[in-house]
């Protein structure tokens, strides 16, 4: 094992300590080096623990925490003032207000307590490139095979109160690819929660970015699209080989038999075997996207979405889920689409369901509500609705019996600048704990 | 500091209300540059809210809550503004009838936020060249740029202006309110300080040391007489510079061959600069100004070992500074916490730190990390395109992530404010609501951190320069129906 490499490259299990206490975090290496593989990486954790913290083996899986929190904020709007929750196995045991606490049970007292937030849109961890600059069409990629699980970048999503984050390809591709969602736990345990997410096609001006012909293209071979126009051909007539019918007659209720050769992949966004995500941002891709998702009876997510203020009608008659990521930046964005803050708001008006996605989610929840959006929609939008759009609200998004116990703790009232984030926890362990903030 | 021209606020207002038009009609003729640039920000500060001209509209403000920050909060209180000046802060207070009535009464009033470090207000904060003492920003400042427009918007009345942070002695700063036609309306101090950068464009910090250091012995030898380099005056640049780099021994000589050798151009402006300070100039004057004491440098460390340097500089040279801090300055906070300088943070406040060694992620929150070694510290916004989040633009953000990281709402408050103030030497003009001071007030709409909270009225000098409800940017920002 090499010394002084934080990131373990030999994939042994590791628990982030959450004081930074590096004396105990070598002793969990050199452990985990002579017994990985006879122990799973949580009885490891379980024994190893954290010499210098309590709070972890209180914590840990197999055991049981009672947490009271004077704010419980479900995720799904709902908020209980106090209330409870007990976890046990890693998993949310009871929630409610006025529950009876069971005898011997650690307690965790917190002022707000709110599920682990769910990004629904990121590039975190995936090493060595997203994109592929070889072929626009790329439906066999899997980000998952390309995820470093050690990556410190996944620990600065956990502290930032992330614990289940959606990653994605690049949308340099047309068809890009599947995406992963798994757990920001960073002990090198791998924690999909799904390997094969959705297949990602790009229905905006990325795949031309580096093709322009004004530029040398960056790859040993010139690949299309050049343009938009290129773009929504390569994207059409690859799901039309999928679907195997002329364009058309694509309107008939079902599609018919593939074309030889045709990727079984793309027939599965054709089938819907699997969710579909598209990355779209200006008004004009977004009208393009559902002309194109009209034409092949899918239901694509649409991601990006920073002009959608200008098509809402649309999105609301198509029953659009939205993964904006319109407030993770500051600017323009790199299509240079129109600002509009009051973009969320207006989507929650019109009743489209949305989730924020990107960096400083939290934060992001925060603008949204000084923009308008109301305070239970806001934090729904980073808990209950990525969770709901990614298929996955039966394992987290809320504090609810039966799932997850992945837990944020505020020193305040979660949509106010001024509040700290006190500890994470996914599945049933905390993971960090910030000291005097 | 006594050299600080501090305006005569009266006269102002005679002077722009008479010469209001002609003012007008000369920027057209003769600021062609300035119009061809910035004709479309002219007329959506005409329309969307500026100013009208003339100052000091007398006024009552009825407060539901004045934040005074000096002294405790006021509830239901009322504020006399006459000239532009307050007059009368309290409760029960008479308001006379010929006074213009602000019902606040279900608002929070706090004194304007106070910038103690932006250089965006100029259209180019940095030079080529790298030692040029003798520039102002006073003739750099665009009042038609959007950071005045938006300083108005989050409730920011009075700046400072400094050049940036990429040239080794880059000017001289002035201290200006946010409202204006004309620098001259806004000039609150014309030089409030001569900005020093200790990061070398390029190159190893040795030279650029001693290169700076060249300047300020120059600077010192003028200052006491010890004419032994025998500069014969301005005109002669480049021939008296010579001159200068031979009599000044071998850093200089070094130092300068370098410059001349790495920057073509600038050896003749710095020569000319060298050879100006042996004589008292307006051109050597503000390095004399620093070195006698009557005004502060603004330095800018890049790390903790400049803000070594810093003091070192600050210990021979016997100069008084703010120092600009760039992120990784926090090792520094001990002995900074030791002298008591202000400092001005970064705006990126909360960062993360790869160890070169363990590669171990190591999250560093400056507030904190200052706050626990005892120095008082002040934020600055960041409006450019490299900013990587929303909140670093906004000071009240600023403050309210200070807060989440353990500092109390007051320090918080202070140090948009009276701390500014204090540190920039006007703080008994502006920083906090008193009788005599300028009536630079905010009224928002709720708790100043509070995230709800918005900017309802800011007002600068007496005279109403931002409405919330007239600010159609901010309405198209927000209501995408507005677009």
């Amino acid at each position: 094992m090499q010394i002084g490499d934080g990131r373990n490259r030999s994939g042994t299990p590791r628990r982030w300590d959450p004081k930074r206490v590096r004396s105990s975090n070598r002793v969990g290496m050199q452990v985990g080096t002579v017994v990985a593989g006879i122990l799973s990486s949580l009885m490891l954790w379980s024994l190893v623990g954290d010499s210098d913290s309590t709070w972890a083996q209180d914590s840990a899986a197999n055991s049981r925490v009672w947490i009271e929190a004077s704010e419980l904020h479900v995720g799904n709007g709902e908020v209980l003032r106090p209330g409870s929750v007990l976890v046990e196995n890693g998993k949310i045991q009871a929630v409610g207000s006025g529950l009876e606490r069971p005898d011997g049970v650690p307690v965790l007292e917190v002022f707000a307590l709110m599920p682990g937030l769910v990004d629904a849109a990121s590039d975190v961890g995936v090493s060595g490139g997203a994109g592929e600059v070889t072929s626009e069409v790329t439906p066999d990629f899997q980000v998952s095979a390309a995820l470093d699980v050690n990556d410190p970048a996944l620990q600065r999503l956990c502290d930032s109160g992330v614990t289940t984050v959606h990653v994605t390809p690049s949308s340099d591709n047309v068809i890009a690819g599947f995406s992963g969602v798994l757990k920001t736990r960073g002990d090198g345990t791998t924690r999909w929660l799904h390997q094969q997410a959705g297949m990602w096609l790009s229905m905006c001006n990325d795949p031309t970015a580096r093709n322009s012909s004004r530029s040398r293209p960056e790859g040993l071979y010139v690949r299309q699209p050049t343009n938009r126009m290129g773009v929504v051909w390569i994207l059409r007539s690859r799901l039309h080989a999928a679907a195997g019918t002329p364009l058309a007659e694509m309107d008939a209720a079902n599609p018919g038999e593939a074309a030889p050769g045709a990727d079984p992949n793309l027939r599965g966004v054709i089938d819907k075997t699997f969710p579909t995500y598209a990355v779209s941002r200006t008004s004009y891709d977004i009208e393009t996207l559902y002309r194109i998702a009209d034409e092949f009876k899918i239901e694509p997510v649409l991601v990006g979405g920073h002009e959608a203020y200008k098509v809402v009608d649309l999105l609301k008659s198509e029953n659009a889920r939205v993964i904006f990521t319109g407030l993770s930046t500051s600017t323009n964005g790199p299509e240079r689409t129109e600002l509009c803050w009051g973009t969320p708001a207006r989507l929650e008006e019109a009743g489209v369901t949305f989730a924020l996605a990107g960096d400083g989610l939290l934060n992001q929840a925060r603008w949204a509500r000084r923009f308008g959006v109301s305070e239970s929609v806001a934090l729904a939008a980073i808990t209950s609705r990525p969770a709901e759009i990614l298929g996955i609200s039966d394992r987290v998004g809320r504090i609810a019996p039966g799932l997850d116990a992945d837990l944020v703790a505020l020193g305040g009232t979660p949509l106010q600048a001024t509040t700290a984030l006190e500890w994470v926890m996914i599945d049933g362990i905390v993971q960090i704990k910030t000291e005097g903030r | 500091m006594e050299s600080f021209k501090l305006r005569q606020k009266v006269d102002n207002q005679m002077n722009t209300n008479k010469h209001a038009v002609w003012r007008l009609t000369w920027c057209g003729l003769i600021g062609r540059k300035f119009l061809t640039r910035a004709i479309a920000p002219v007329c959506c500060l005409l329309l969307g809210g500026m100013p009208a001209l003339g100052f000091g509209q007398d006024l009552a403000i009825k407060a539901g809550r004045i934040i005074t920050v000096n002294g405790p909060a006021i509830e239901d209180g009322v504020i006399l503004v006459r000239a532009g000046k307050i007059t009368a802060v309290g409760t029960g207070l008479d308001i006379p009838v010929d006074l213009r009535l602000i019902d606040a009464s279900d608002r929070v009033v706090m004194p304007g936020i106070v910038d103690p470090h932006s250089s965006s207000g100029l259209s180019q904060s940095n030079e080529r060249n790298a030692v040029v003492p003798f520039l102002s920003v006073v003739d750099g400042i665009d009042p038609i740029r959007s950071y005045f427009e938006e300083s108005r918007r989050n409730g920011v009345t009075t700046a400072a202006v400094v050049p940036g942070n990429s040239t080794m002695i880059g000017g001289q700063a002035a201290i200006v309110k946010t409202a204006g036609q004309y620098v001259d309306d806004m000039l609150v101090v014309r030089s409030a300080g001569l900005k020093i950068s200790l990061q070398p464009p390029s190159g190893s910090r040795m030279s650029h040391i001693a290169k700076l250091r060249a300047e300020l012995e120059r600077a010192k030898r003028a200052l006491t007489g010890d004419e032994s380099d025998g500069a014969s005056g301005e005109s002669e640049a480049s021939e008296s510079g010579e001159d200068e780099q031979t009599a000044a021994g071998t850093v200089d000589t070094v130092a300068e061959s370098e410059e001349a050798a790495a920057q073509g151009s600038g050896s003749t402006a710095q020569a000319n600069a060298g050879s100006a300070a042996a004589k008292p100039s307006p051109a050597n004057s503000a390095m004399q100004d620093l070195l006698t004491g009557k005004t502060r440098a603004f330095v800018y460390c890049q790390n903790a070992s400049d803000v070594g340097q810093a003091y070192r500089l600050m210990d021979e040279y016997g100069f008084s500074a703010i120092l600009v801090l760039g992120q990784d300055c926090y090792p520094a906070a001990q002995e900074i916490a030791k002298r008591q300088t202000p400092v001005i943070l970064d705006p990126e406040l909360v960062f993360w730190k790869r160890d070169p060694v363990t590669r171990e992620d190591e999250k560093i929150s400056l507030p904190q990390k200052y706050r626990e070694a005892g120095v008082k510290v002040l934020f600055q916004s960041n409006d450019s395109e490299s900013r990587q989040s929303l909140g670093t633009s906004y000071f009240w953000f600023q403050a309210a992530t200070a807060v989440s990281y353990g500092w109390s709402e007051e320090e918080a408050i202070a140090a948009l404010t009276v701390e500014p103030a204090k540190a920039l030497g006007i703080e008994d003009y502006v920083g906090s609501i008193a009788e005599g001071r300028d009536a630079d007030l905010v009224i928002l709409t709720g708790h100043p951190l509070d995230l709800n909270t918005w900017v309802e009225t800011t007002i600068v000098d007496g005279q109403v320069v931002y409405e919330r409800d007239e600010d159609w940017k901010l309405k198209m920002l927000l209501e995408a129906d507005a677009k």
